[in-house]
């Protein structure tokens, strides 16, 4: 139990209050009994008091008096040392009688004489030295025989006696209060010790599972059924947080292992290809080619870098687009122009089936790119001698442009359609030979993203596949001068991302970054 | 002995091929999963270089069909993937040993050779026989110390007579070990490599190390004196 421990910080707290409780209530407690004992024990003195006083009568003689009262009442030890005090005033403040009489004394009188009611019962100190307790009652009786008060009598009667009895009893009560309290309290914090630690294991367990965890061990699912409703939320929480984990771990972990497999086998055959020539060199007629196949093989792994270069800087996170107006026909005819000979010589054509001219709103070397890998696409997974349908549509009432590019191929299925932006993903586990990587689509996904635009794929039957686009139509009103449904204070160029408003330089920097890239790529079409 | 490279990279599958024909064994090449099939289960290869992504039919379900057919040719798994779980479940499907890509072409040659030797019961990477010393790890032959200079084919011939010592051995025996389905054997080729062999290491008036046994084939013996009571 750490000292910041919910755990730690509860039971201290919880203590400190039970400590302030057992406290308060033990004083209490003394008070009330101390008010008790007092009260049963200034009752008894004034029973004392009143049969004394009924015994004295006024006028009479003092020393034969006090030696009747002391004869009367043997129990009062008026004659014996550590014995009691009485002494009878006069309402002019003059001593009338006071037993025992040898002893020349003077009980101390309350602070404030009783000039009204029936008695009065103080702290005092005895002659003699003892702490004692006193009672001053009235001593004559009035004609009706009710019990005397101050303001009707002429004579009061203080009766004293030693109070170290009481003290005693008192200090008894005080110690076993505190002793009682003190236990109590001990165990109490015993008890809230156990209780919290048993109330919070489910707390400590879970916490105990959540420290447990590590990259490792990201299959593990904390079991909701057995906690405690407050747990319960953020145990489910985390469970779908690391699953989310765990996928996207997966996903680094495979986009790994790919890249390295994609990476290996390149390396696989310069290597064998380097050390087998090293030890058996070719002979003069076949250098030509074993060179051409080392940069077949080099230029294939520089494909996959630059594919990986290239899904690196389309994160949307880099990736800035400038939106323009742009012909979005020449820049299909401008990816397609890369791909058809690849395409021809596997018996592949495609059939246009769109206008002259259609202006979207896009980033043109963005769009270019997408394009780019949509036709690669095609061309080397079209099924051979088929034809390519490329399909574009203005929707007026939305001011839509649909793309749609369909090519015959009947390997694919339903399930594949949803693996087919994962990176490296391939029908054919093999890397067959071509420059295709697995990574085409994946960068169409981040390309879309950036645009903006919607991108969708289907078998619309059993052995065709289509890619459809939406893309934002640009309605040249003038020249070109403005676009339909786009801010006018925007112009020509309308930044995509809001948080780069402004912000010339890093836009320019992103834009450069896809230059380059169309630029390796040898896809710019050479408008901008 | 006889190699079946079966890899879809054409520049991979060339390479290694053309190194493992340098180094005297005969070597077929498949680019993929069924015709690597067709080969391992038509032919019987000493050693068959598998990789594990082909195309048509992946490696695994190829090693599968192998073992099932009975064949009991040692596999050499190849392959770029490289995590315990794939090695493990290649060996499991009945892999004899596994190279991870990139490899040192030497490797690659070591474990072939380590694969043949294990194939034919022989630990020793070094065979002789009465002054005849053949290392199969360096590819050297020597005769009572001094140095024979074979070219691939004798080489492999020689190395095939001593993993199968006092046993006759066939022409049909040493062609389908020796020579690829590229190269159309005739029976007078391996004669004629076996004639080409006996100049090489024998020595006038001495017993051939090569012994030809009419109607059945050659074989080579560890017994001089048998030698010549045949």
């Amino acid at each position: 139990m750490t000292a910041h421990s919910i755990r730690s910080k509860l039971v201290k707290r919880l203590s400190l209050v039970l400590v302030i409780v057992a406290v308060t209530t033990n004083t209490a407690l003394y008070f009330y009994l101390r008010d008790e004992i007092l009260e049963q024990y200034d009752d008894s003195l004034l029973t004392e008091a009143r049969a004394v006083a009924s015994v004295w009568r006024p006028g009479d003689d003092k020393e034969q008096q006090a030696a009747a009262i002391i004869r009367a009442f043997p129990q009062l030890k008026f004659d014996k040392p550590n014995g009691d005090y009485l002494k009878v005033v006069h309402r002019d403040g003059s001593t009338v009688l006071h037993v025992p009489p040898a002893a020349d004394h003077e009980l101390e009188r309350p602070r404030n004489w009783p000039t009204s009611g029936r008695r009065r019962s103080y702290d005092l100190t005895l002659p003699d030295g003892r702490d004692g307790r006193a009672v001053v009652i009235a001593v004559e009786v009035s004609a009706h025989g009710s019990v005397p008060r101050f303001e009707q009598s002429e004579h009061s009667l203080i009766l004293a006696e030693g109070r170290q009895e009481l003290n005693e009893t008192l200090a008894h009560l005080a110690w076993v209060l505190v002793i009682l309290g003190a236990g109590l309290t001990a165990a109490s914090i015993c008890m809230v010790v156990i209780g919290v630690r048993r109330g919070l294991r489910p707390l400590s367990d879970f916490s105990e599972s959540v420290g447990r965890l590590d990259a490792d061990s990201l299959d593990y699912r904390f079991p909701t059924d057995r906690l405690p409703g407050e747990l319960r939320p953020i145990s489910t929480r985390l469970n779908e947080l690391l699953g989310r984990l765990q996928s996207a771990f997966s996903r680094e972990r495979r986009f790994t292992e790919n890249v390295a497999h994609e990476l290996r086998t390149p390396l696989a055959e310069l290597r064998s290809m380097i050390e087998v020539a090293m030890k058996w060199p070719p002979e003069p007629a076949e250098l030509s080619q074993h060179h051409n196949s080392l940069l077949e093989v080099v230029k294939r792994m520089s494909a996959v870098v630059q594919q990986l270069l290239a899904l690196l800087r389309s994160d949307p996170a880099r990736l800035v687009a400038a939106f323009e107006p742009v012909d979005l026909i020449s820049c299909l005819r401008a990816a397609w122009s890369s791909h058809e000979h690849a395409a021809r010589r596997r018996g592949v054509g495609i059939a246009f089936e769109c206008p002259e001219r259609q202006m979207v709103v896009a980033d043109a070397d963005v769009l270019l790119s997408l394009l780019d890998n949509l036709f690669g696409n095609a061309a080397a997974y079209a099924t051979s001698q088929t034809m390519i349908k490329c399909v574009v549509t203005a929707d007026d009432a939305d001011q839509n442009v649909h793309f749609s590019l369909a090519n015959a191929n009947a390997d694919l299925t339903d399930e594949d359609l949803g693996r087919l932006e994962e990176p490296f993903w391939r029908k054919d586990a093999a890397r067959s030979p071509g420059d295709r990587s697995g990574l085409g689509l994946a960068l169409v996904r981040e390309y879309a993203t950036a645009l903006n635009v919607s991108c969708r794929y289907s078998k619309p039957t059993q052995d065709r596949f289509m890619v459809e686009l939406t893309l934002l139509s640009a309605q040249l009103t003038s020249a070109g001068s403005s676009m339909g449904g786009l801010p006018p204070s925007a112009g020509n160029r309308i930044v995509h991302n809001p948080t780069y408003l402004g912000v010339g330089n890093r836009m320019a920097r992103a834009s450069t970054t896809i230059a380059e890239e169309g630029q390796a790529r040898g896809l710019r079409s050479g408008r901008r | 002995m006889r190699v079946l490279v079966v890899e879809d990279s054409i520049h991979l599958s060339e390479s290694v091929a053309r190194g493992l024909r340098k180094s005297g064994y005969a070597v077929d090449v498949a680019h993929d999963g069924a015709a690597g099939l067709w080969h391992a289960t038509s032919h019987d290869y000493d050693v068959i270089v598998l990789d594990l992504m082909l195309p048509s039919m992946d490696g695994l379900t190829v090693l599968s069909r192998i073992r099932d057919a009975g064949r009991q040719s040692h596999v050499l798994v190849l392959t770029a993937r490289d995590t315990v779980d794939d090695r493990v479940r290649g060996l499991r499907t009945g892999a004899d040993d596994y190279l991870i890509k990139p490899f040192a072409f030497d490797e690659l040659l070591a474990r072939v050779e380590a694969l043949v030797r294990r194939r034919h019961v022989a630990k020793n990477p070094v065979l002789s026989l009465r002054g005849l010393r053949v290392d199969t790890a360096a590819r050297k032959v020597t005769r009572d110390g001094m140095p024979i200079d074979l070219p691939a084919r004798q080489y492999a011939l020689l190395e095939y007579f001593l993993l199968h010592l006092d046993t006759v051995v066939s022409r049909s025996d040493i062609e389908a070990h020796l020579y690829d389905a590229l190269v159309e054997p005739m029976s007078n080729v391996v004669d004629a490599t076996v004639y080409a062999l006996r100049k090489q290491i024998d020595r006038a008036g001495e017993p051939s190390f090569i012994q030809t046994r009419r109607g059945m084939g050659y074989v080579m013996t560890r017994d001089a004196q048998q030698d010549q009571s045949t």
